[in-house]
């Protein structure tokens, strides 16, 4: 007799970080020759529509399972801001990495209850206009929707006006006007529509942010032996690398996809303005060490960790 | 248990609390908490209780409810209802059947500022009623015209119905307030040409009154002016773009009560009774929608939408059948609720039926609103016909509801022709998507 | 009960009063919001930091007042088929069903209110904390619970009137 654990999903079950890489989660588990699990999905916000209210949802035991944005708690999440610090990340690929490897080190804050499935990193957050940018200077006065503190205060530096907004009022926001652009990562323009709004992507690299697929550590806890070794044979390893793979490609994929699309503009920045970038990017960095008393540590130790992954 | 167990057990509870005189959004409330307890645990369901009402009061998107319910009341104050319909009346009044005329088009206008159905029909009951029986019109066939008008305003943005179908339906408002223009139009029309033939056929009932001197309109027109312009400074907000849609409730709250400040109408008494009343309605509101919040856990744990897609499924119907089959059930629930609570308790059931036969939540959206239009006039629960019984019970419920009946044809060739051609509510907002 | 029925009505109307009268508060930051934006390209953050928390302690404000009036949509089976003796039975263990459930929601929202603040959430820019928002929630939905307790007390005397619903549309 199986266990039976609940997974919850906020959005649509088309959702990519859903389809391409919690499904294909899900059916291996299920799959698995022990037959010790089996995940009960509930996509399409059946348990829960909010994403910035899915830890809670895993503590009160609605979900035994759940994809989590943990930038979305920032309270909750203190230490997660160090991959939003523009120009530390290169790529998704170190970005999973330095995630899975400070999570292991014990190094981020308010994970003690959770066990850890998936731990995801999105590409990097870029600038999607409806008017024209052809260099930095274009970005100067645009009023630009974000998404967290840091992503914010290096959109000021830039010149822009940050509005706060979730990302399911972009499309409408940005419609009619009441935006000019939006941060954030390619995926999530063809998952909300916002690519009906907006036709300039200026591939601006703004820091990153962590996903995770976590877990109910208690739950996890109370599991007999064969069930929890079905969880953790397909956890972090299997399920990242499939994230890595596969998200990486769908995000290459879909910039290909811009740029060959006649009716949008897709514009890399200059190297003279990538150089006149970097005094903004450590500015906001020192602005964000300063701000905690652990934060030069945490910066320090990830630093150290990406040097050795990026060796590899 | 199974899926199928609890969907039955879950249902007939809902029905069986309802009929014990417990409020549809406690019923709701109760099936939700104790279908979820009983498939997981107690101390987990419970939890429900704090976390949907969180996200309920805690939307912006919500606020716009008691916003736009706030400038109705501010604008009743103000007497704007009065200067537009007595603008409508002056250029209009000496056609045969010109008041009837008037008072939809006055309701119509008067909608654009008014958040609420019964409030537009409480106001037109006051304002227009009496003018109509002095000059002769039929009781009847006089309040039945301010019962159609009154109904049409679910078509008009802002509207509750609208707001509360893209809260639960989770679609964008703008697209529905601007999807409903087009079908608002012809519903308008259909209801002028409804009054044009009750008129011909029975001329007794609203018999020609002298024309207005041109000295008189000039004078109406000006008295209407600034109830225009508070008209054209909403839809400014509301489709200029440079505000949101809660940011333009704001708008329309804020800007109706400078308007009641500068005409000097607005008392502390009446500030008091327009925010009393505004709490009364807006706070039913949230109960419902709690209710249905906490609900539609029942609803996905028990796979409610997925077993009726295979039923109809295995039934083979074509999904015109499929759509026709529902909007009877909406008029057969809405005679038990009132159609705007069977609204928000069906919807998590219909939205994926509709969403699976490859309709658009936003077709689906104007035609919900027309079937609450039509609950809002017809029997038993009729509310703005029994509104207007219990404002003047002088004019009795038969004659009311027999002269809705050419209303009520106008509104099902509406409905037909929507259902046969979706593009009539989808195309504007396509064109401006772009 | 006379006296206290003018009690209970008077706290109702002023939470009802007073949410609303915050809402319209918020509603002249929200548009100065836009305008900023719009104009100065100056946005308040404020208004989007803490504007659904308002929202909330104004939308909570105007249901101790619904609960009195008892304006939720009832279907009233039972008025013409059952002695009034029947119906009064019925009403208040329907009273009671809602005392319940408003028991309840109060009580699970006071933990909400400690789990928001044991997981130390905050605003995103400001990092403000959000605890205080919800227990003011919380008390206004004990302020519901008396209300209630009133209306249960009422059914049980057969001091209420029978008051017709009146939804909206
Ligand atoms: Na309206
Ligand atoms: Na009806």
């Amino acid at each position: 007799e199986p266990v039976t654990l609940k997974l919850s999903f906020f959005a649509s079950d088309t959702e990519v970080n859903y389809a391409r890489a919690i499904k294909p989660w899900i059916d291996a588990v299920n799959a698995d020759p022990s037959g010790a699990v089996k995940i009960e999905a509930f996509p399409n916000g059946a348990l829960g529509k909010a994403l910035p209210a899915q830890p809670q949802l895993l503590l009160d035991g609605v979900a035994d399972i759940a994809f989590v944005n943990p930038s979305l708690g920032p309270g909750r999440f203190p230490d997660d801001q160090v991959f939003e610090l523009p120009g530390l990340l290169q790529n998704l690929k170190e970005g999973v990495k330095l995630y899975e490897e400070l999570l292991k080190a014990n190094l981020l804050r308010g994970y003690s209850d959770y066990y850890v499935v998936g731990a995801f990193m999105n590409p990097q957050y870029m600038v999607f206009a409806r008017r024209p940018i052809k260099s930095l200077a274009d970005l100067k006065g645009m009023k630009v929707r974000i998404n967290g503190a840091v992503i914010g205060q290096t959109v000021k530096e830039l010149g822009m006006v940050p509005v706060l907004m979730p990302p399911n009022e972009v499309v409408e926001a940005m419609g009619r006007g009441t935006i000019d652009a939006t941060t954030t990562v390619p995926a999530a323009i063809v998952d909300f529509g916002i690519d009906r709004v907006t036709s300039h992507d200026y591939l601006l690299p703004l820091g990153a942010g962590p996903l995770a697929v976590l877990m109910n550590r208690k739950k996890f806890e109370s599991l007999p032996k064969p069930a929890q070794d079905v969880i953790a044979k397909y956890s972090i390893r299997w399920i990242d690398d499939t994230y890595i793979r596969d998200l990486g490609q769908y995000n290459d994929e879909l910039i290909a996809k811009f740029k060959a699309d006649p009716k949008r503009t897709v514009v890399a920045p200059s190297p003279a303005d990538l150089a006149s970038l970097q005094p903004v990017y450590q500015k906001v960095t020192a602005e964000w060490v300063a701000k905690g008393p652990g934060n030069a540590e945490l910066l320090s130790k990830a630093r150290e960790l990406l040097t050795r992954i990026r060796a590899n | 248990m199974t899926a199928t167990g609890i969907g039955i057990g879950g249902i007939v509870a809902l029905f069986v609390l309802v009929a014990m005189h417990i409020p549809l959004a406690f019923a709701m409330i109760v099936v939700g908490v104790v279908a979820f307890a009983l498939q997981t645990n107690w101390a987990s369901a419970l939890t429900f209780l704090a976390t949907e009402p969180s996200q309920v009061l805690g939307s912006t998107d919500l606020a716009a409810v008691p916003l736009f319910l706030m400038m109705g009341a501010f604008v009743n104050v103000s007497g704007f209802a009065r200067d537009l319909y007595a603008a409508a009346a002056a250029l209009l009044g000496h056609r045969r059947g010109g008041l009837s005329y008037a008072t939809i088009g006055g309701s119509a206008a008067f909608g654009a500022i008014c958040g609420s159905s019964p409030a537009t029909v409480a106001t037109f009951t006051q304002v227009a009623l009496p003018e109509m029986l002095k000059r002769g019109y039929s009781p009847g066939f006089s309040g039945a015209t301010i019962a159609a008008g009154g109904a049409l305003k679910a078509l008009i943005p802002p509207s509750l119905s609208m707001i509360l179908y893209c809260v639960v339906a989770r679609t964008y408002i703008f697209d529905v307030f601007i999807a409903a223009v087009i079908p608002a139009l012809i519903t308008i029309t259909a209801n002028l040409i409804a009054i044009a033939v009750m008129v011909r056929l029975d001329p007794a009932i609203a018999p020609v009154s002298e024309r207005v001197s041109r000295q008189d309109k000039h004078a109406a027109v000006r008295r209407a002016a600034p109830a225009a312009l508070l008209i054209a400074i909403i839809f400014a907000g509301l489709y200029s773009g440079v505000f949101t849609v809660n940011e333009a409730a704001s708008v329309a709250a804020v800007v109706s009560f400078a308007f009641a400040l500068m005409r000097r109408t607005i008392t502390p008494t009446n500030l008091v009774s327009s925010l009393r009343e505004t709490a009364l309605i807006a706070g039913m509101i949230y109960f419902v929608l709690i209710g249905s919040s906490i609900f539609t856990y029942f609803i996905s744990l028990a796979k409610i939408p997925e077993q009726l897609i295979a039923l109809l499924a295995h039934v083979n119907l074509p999904p015109i059948g499929i759509i026709v089959l529902m909007l009877a059930a909406y008029l057969v629930l809405g005679a038990v609720f009132d159609e705007l609570a069977a609204m928000v308790v069906t919807l998590p059931f219909a939205l994926p039926i509709i969403v699976h036969f490859g309709y658009d939540p936003v077709w689906w959206a104007i035609i919900n609103v027309i079937i609450v239009e039509l609950g809002l006039v017809i029997p038993p629960i009729g509310l703005v016909i029994l509104i207007i019984n219990a404002m003047r019970p002088d004019i009795p419920l038969r004659a009311l509801y027999r002269n809705i009946v050419a209303f009520v044809a106008a509104d099902i060739v509406v409905l037909a022709l929507l259902t046969l051609f979706p593009p009539l509510a989808l195309w504007l907002p396509a064109l401006l998507r772009g | 009960m006379k006296a206290a029925r003018t009690i209970v009505t008077r706290v109702a109307n002023a939470f009802a009063v007073a949410g609303l009268s915050l809402l319209l508060i918020l509603a002249v930051f929200t548009l100065l919001d836009g305008l900023l934006r719009a104009v100065a390209n100056t946005p308040i953050d404020l208004v989007r930091e803490i504007g659904d928390m308002i929202a909330a302690i104004c939308g909570t404000c105007c249901l101790p007042i619904v609960l009195l009036h008892r304006n939720n949509i009832v279907l009233r089976i039972f008025d013409r088929i059952l002695p009034r003796s029947g119906v009064r039975v019925i009403d208040t263990a329907a009273a009671l069903v809602i005392e319940i459930v408003m028991i309840g929601m109060a009580w699970q929202f006071w933990r909400f209110g400690i789990k928001t603040m044991q997981a130390g959430d905050v605003t995103w820019l400001l990092n403000w904390p959000k605890a205080p928002f919800w227990f003011a929630v919380d008390g206004i939905l004990w302020v519901a619970v008396a209300v209630q307790t009133f209306v249960l007390i009422e059914e049980i005397t057969g001091a209420s009137r029978r008051r017709d619903p009146e939804p909206a549309a």
